[in-house]
């Protein structure tokens, strides 16, 4: 399945919006990331809908998310879902 | 006879004994040096044509998810303790707080989101082993010292316990590292 995520920043803070595209889904969600280790703004293709195996999520299984590559000046770099406050579940991830 | 019989069949069960022994050994051995070969193939990138996939033009792509997941595979195996009690070896202490560094230089979010929650509770129950092999190999104190910091706060989690954390560990760093050492490390809890 293909689909498309993309994410609006907002320059002052780490928030932004993130908005989900696939034939039969839309869903946009308030996102968040830290400032200090901010993924460069671009174009990222060949991602791919996976799990954090370590991370857990409300149900007690793996995590999931999705997993970006070819990030410059980083590595394992995933989209995951948070809870308030948002900024203490992002240690590089969005 | 018979007696030679017994002696025969004792002596092809102690040879059996040492064959499998030596088979476990062999494979911890082997399991190990894979393991650290694996995280510092990563570290260095020297794996990258490990790690492929053809696309729909039939050229050869490198595939980071999957190089990702046999390096998670790894990670997973080596942070449970290997001894009795909750405590770890120092080679695979040595390997989970290599993890750290390799989260630190690599800028690798997942794994640096992973050793935040599971870092401390491997420090508290390996205290000493932890500080001796910080005063070993002192270039695994920045990172480690930032992920134990982590920590704190990590998931609107233990935000609170910082600063009783400090007051009950910080002579602990006095004491194992030099002055300068035990600086930078207490840096990353300010």
């Amino acid at each position: 399945m293909t689909y498309k995520v993309i994410i609006k920043r907002s320059i002052e803070n780490g928030d932004g919006d993130l908005t989900f595209s696939a034939p039969s889904k839309d869903i946009t969600a308030k996102c968040y990331w830290n400032l200090h280790k901010k993924i460069p703004t671009g174009t990222y293709v060949n991602c791919s809908a996976t799990t954090m195996t370590r991370k857990k999520n409300s149900k007690g299984g793996p995590r999931e998310a999705v997993f970006l590559p070819n990030v410059t000046g980083f590595s394992e770099i995933f989209i995951h879902m948070g809870k308030p406050p948002y900024e203490k579940w992002s240690d590089g991830v969005l | 006879m018979v007696s030679f019989m017994n002696h025969l069949a004792f002596f092809s069960f102690v040879m059996l004994l040492f064959a499998c022994s030596s088979t476990s050994a062999s494979e911890s051995i082997y399991n190990k040096e894979g393991d650290f070969y694996i995280l510092l193939s990563n570290l260095l990138g020297v794996n990258k044509k490990q790690y492929t996939y053809i696309d729909t033009q039939g050229n050869r792509q490198p595939n980071l998810l999957k190089r990702f997941k046999k390096l998670e595979k790894v990670y997973i195996k080596n942070i449970e303790p290997d001894l009795a009690d909750d405590k770890f070896s120092f080679d695979r202490l040595k390997m989970v707080m290599f993890f750290s560094f390799y989260s630190y230089e690599k800028k690798s979010a997942a794994f640096q989101e992973y050793l935040a929650v599971d870092l401390m509770r491997i420090y508290a129950d390996n205290k000493i082993t932890f500080m001796e092999i910080l005063k070993e190999l002192p270039f695994l104190i920045q990172s480690n010292c930032d992920r134990l910091n982590s920590f704190f706060g990590f998931e609107g989690k233990n935000d609170n316990k910082k600063t009783f954390f400090i007051e009950k560990n910080e002579k602990i760093f006095d004491k194992y590292l030099t002055h300068d050492q035990a600086r930078l490390c207490m840096e990353n809890f300010k």
